[in-house]
């Protein structure tokens, strides 16, 4: 067949959907060095309306090797791999790009990118600043990204603002700087400073509705007649409104009214907040979420442990329980003592599951003991490069839970507080916040109440396994009673008492969750029973637990 | 067959500060996208080589082109009345290219086998791709070679065309706002005619955009306000947003008629590969991996003989 009737028989079979007659064809003009680039390109169209995505990323790579200038190519690849969250793939097809383009800015940038996924902050920073150093478009972007991750991934706050500073000196009017240098005052108690970012931001973009919300959201309203409200109702009532501005105008309307005490009121708001984000959040699924939890707990069981050869002596601390039960909070009582340092949210388990040890957890058996001692010596590593001298880390990370088993199988002396709180206040606060995409059972209380229960019966899981090696810290408790609570678990991790920890409201250390303001208090007893405002409109949850 | 084309419509879109044709109203990312893409195309061109750009607008190829590589010799044609120079001041790789203006496809004088490649972004298939295409081919070098981005029945630019298509025929209809307005202003309506028509129009069930709908109602309102104080240039402004809804609507239209279907791509590759072409067309997408936002067409090729 010549090549003319073969291009016309590939692209007929394509039009008609016969994809793997196509790749043959294709193939075939391939073979006869018809065209190269072109066919290359229809094979991958082809594997990926086949859903052959493998095979897309081997013609995308053999496009990458002939066209080594060609970023477009390098992009595609990447773009597959992130697809798949497999980072470290798409970073390494920069890494390849730059080799022979060194000069590239854009995939300087997206190298940087791609780096910070896959968890190399400090590589991400310095491609970053090769980006910058060849002109790439936009620094104050650049400059923004940078400053994101010392701040949420090195905790080198000083660097961060040093950077959005810099974003500031580029272009003074660049809002996403001034929103995170707002959010870093926030974080770091200073809510002036943080106001008058977010009211510069409202003056240059009297529209930023995300702005107004914050604002709502740092200031406690205790009177009707505030003029945050007002502002925050016009906003909701204008028809030209987004949704996500909808979204985010509900759940501050929702904010402001509970500091008011009009609770019904308020209620109603958060649950049009939480109507509207279902539609913009993944789906919950019940089904797999019970799968999950059965899948960790058929598979660490006490006979797994006992066969398991020792990994790692190391003794970090994690923290770990439902969304909002009080983790920040530990985190801060603890971070406030001499001998410990607060580690924020790592999210090390959460690549490993996505990226190393797919499926989880089956995968793990095929690690040999030297891979996970490897896997357990990066985590103490990562550690280490982000808080230098550290004695004592935490990893404060709610759904470290689904964890536990691995996390105990890499290190055997780890200690774990589990921070637990009142359940109908806690499955409440969930719903009051607007927690982002990945919390995707947040938007329905149902969900909630049914997450909750398939987190209470992994905890008992754990609790059967490590019964010496978890402490369980009651938020409830806590607020009313700290000096004594906070002895015990000083206690539990071999700590002496130190009253700071009684202070820690008045540490330098950022909080970096959704609950900054109700740590920033001292104890926050109102938290506790919170739920009883709402008696009249969580009929789901009262029927799901009960008394 | 040279198809007709009414050029001012373009003329008046060009004398405008765009560098980028139909991508203009569209996302930053399609301009990213399609920037790339020539940027890519030109790193595979020998240093000096001569390149034509058809249907050029402002430039945009020409600029990409250039902006990785600064030898090439660019002929930049387009049918309508531009002068990018005069324009796109910020573009200065533009000031190095040879435009063209006011010139056909089918009526340009390069001599056979002169350039290394033939580029064309949203440009050829206004004057008709296989006629065009045929036209030009012959102007290429042995082994030069050709990209084509050409509107694509299905993409996302010509769908958001066709909405925007009846905003603006409502919009010019026969004694409609605008013709009312114009009419108001000369004393030949009343005023409250056109508000008539006005809330009419809001409460018709169709897509108002604020770039359209808005801006328009917005310039009545500052036309109306104006009428007191100075009624000569309320007058001369009405006429001036008419001429630039009628431009605009002219070229939605045009628009749309160029996009292409596969059996017409297909058409044209048989075409060009019995001129001794070797040549592929594929969809492009905004992003290929997830093939969810089809920019158009892409048309590739090199000359065998």
């Amino acid at each position: 067949m010549s090549v003319r009737s073969l291009l016309k028989s590939a692209q007929q079979a394509e039009r008609s959907g016969r994809y793997a007659e196509a790749e043959q064809l294709y193939l075939q003009l391939l073979n006869q060095r018809f065209q190269p680039e072109g066919v290359l390109n229809a094979l991958v169209n082809v594997s990926i309306k086949s859903n052959s995505l493998t095979r897309a990323g081997e013609y995308l790579s053999q496009l990458s090797v002939r066209f080594p200038h060609k970023i477009s190519y390098c992009e595609a690849l990447a773009s597959l791999y992130a697809r798949a969250q497999n980072w470290s793939a798409a970073a390494d097809c920069y890494d390849a790009f730059i080799t022979q383009n060194p000069g590239h800015a854009d995939a300087h940038y997206n190298y940087a990118y791609n780096l910070k996924q896959a968890g190399n902050y400090q590589q991400a920073i310095d491609s970053y600043q090769a980006a910058l150093d060849n002109q790439v478009r936009q620094p104050e972007e650049v400059l923004t990204n940078m400053a994101v991750i010392y701040s949420e991934h090195l905790r080198l706050e000083a660097k961060a603002i040093e950077r959005l500073e810099q974003a500031l000196g580029e272009a003074p009017s660049y809002i996403p700087a001034m929103f995170n240098l707002a959010t870093l005052y926030e974080e770091e108690g200073d809510k002036g400073r943080a106001a008058e970012y977010y009211q510069a931001i409202l003056k240059l973009d009297p529209s930023d509705h995300g702005t107004l919300a914050r604002v709502a959201e740092a200031q406690r309203v205790s009177d009707l007649d505030a003029p945050i409200i007002a502002q925050l109702q016009a906003v909701l009532k204008a028809p030209s409104i987004d949704n996500m501005t909808r979204i985010s105008m509900n759940f501050a309307l929702g904010k402001v009214l509970d500091d008011c005490g009009e609770h019904h009121q308020a209620f109603k708001y958060y649950a049009d907040g939480n109507r509207l984000d279902r539609a913009t959040t993944a789906k919950y699924s019940r089904t797999d979420q019970e799968q999950l939890v059965q899948d960790n707990i058929s598979f660490f069981t006490a006979q797994w442990f006992a066969r398991l050869e020792p990994v790692s002596d190391a003794k970090p601390i994690f923290i770990c329980g439902m969304f909002r039960s009080g983790s920040t909070l530990v985190e801060q009582i603890l971070a406030s003592h001499s001998s410990v340092t607060a580690g924020g949210e790592r999210d090390y388990f959460v690549r490993l599951d996505s990226e190393i040890i797919s499926p989880y957890p089956a995968a793990i058996d095929g690690f040999a003991p030297s891979s996970l001692q490897a896997i357990a010596k990066q985590y103490l590593e990562e550690l280490a490069k982000a808080f230098p001298g550290a004695i004592c880390v935490t990893d404060k990370r709610p759904d470290n839970f689904l964890y536990l088993g691995l996390i105990k199988a890499l290190f055997p002396n780890a200690r774990i507080i589990h921070s637990k709180r009142q359940v109908l206040d806690n499955c409440l606060s969930v719903y009051f916040l607007r927690a982002g995409t990945s919390v995707s059972y947040a938007t329905d209380l149902g969900d909630i109440a049914h997450y909750y229960k398939q987190y209470e019966r992994l905890m008992a899981h754990w609790e059967s396994l490590f019964t010496d090696d978890i402490y369980q810290l009651s938020y409830d408790e806590l607020v009313v009673d700290p000096e004594s609570q906070i002895r015990v678990l000083l206690g539990f991790l071999e700590l002496p008492w130190e009253p700071a920890c009684l202070e820690f409201h008045a540490i330098e250390n950022r909080v970096k969750t959704a609950s900054i303001w109700q740590v920033r208090q001292p104890f926050y007893q109102k938290s506790s029973g919170r739920w009883k405002n709402y008696e009249g409109d969580i009929t789901v949850l009262l029927d799901a637990f009960g008394d | 067959m040279n198809q007709p084309q009414n050029t001012n419509a373009w003329s008046l879109y060009w004398s405008e500060d765009r560098l980028y044709s139909c991508v203009a109203q569209s996302s930053d990312e399609d301009q990213k996208a399609l920037n790339k893409l020539w940027q890519d195309f030109s790193q595979e061109l020998e240093p000096n080589s001569r390149v034509l750009d058809l249907a050029t607008g402002n430039g945009a190829v020409a600029d990409a082109l250039l902006s990785v590589n600064n030898t090439l010799q660019v002929d930049a044609v387009d049918k309508a009345s531009i002068d990018p120079k005069k324009i796109v001041t910020e573009h200065g790789n533009l000031l190095n290219v040879n435009f063209h203006s006011d010139t056909d496809i089918f009526d340009l004088s390069f001599k056979p086998t002169t350039f290394n490649a033939i580029t064309s972004q949203f440009g050829i298939e206004y004057a008709g791709l296989t006629e065009a295409s045929a036209r030009v081919m012959p102007y290429l070098k042995v082994a030069g070679r050709f990209q084509f981005v050409v509107h694509h029945v299905q993409s996302g630019i010509i769908l958001s065309s066709r909405n925007k298509i009846i905003e603006f025929e409502q919009l010019t209809q026969q004694s409609g706002i605008l013709e009312t307005l114009i009419k108001v202003l000369g004393g030949k309506s009343e005023f409250a005619q056109l508000e008539t028509l006005g809330q009419d129009y809001l409460k018709q069930d169709l897509i108002r955009s604020e770039q359209i709908s808005g801006q328009v109602f917005v310039g009545i309102e500052r036309i109306i306000n104006g009428f007191a104080s100075n009624p000569k240039e309320s007058i001369e402004l009405a006429v001036a947003m008419d001429l630039r809804v009628r431009s605009e609507l002219t070229r939605l239209v045009q628009l749309t008629a160029a996009g292409q279907t596969s059996d017409s791509m297909t058409t044209w590759l048989e075409t060009v590969s019995a001129m001794g072409i070797d040549a592929m067309f594929s969809p492009l997408y905004l992003d290929p991996i997830k093939q969810d936002y089809l920019l158009g067409w892409l048309a590739t090729g090199v000359r065998c003989k």
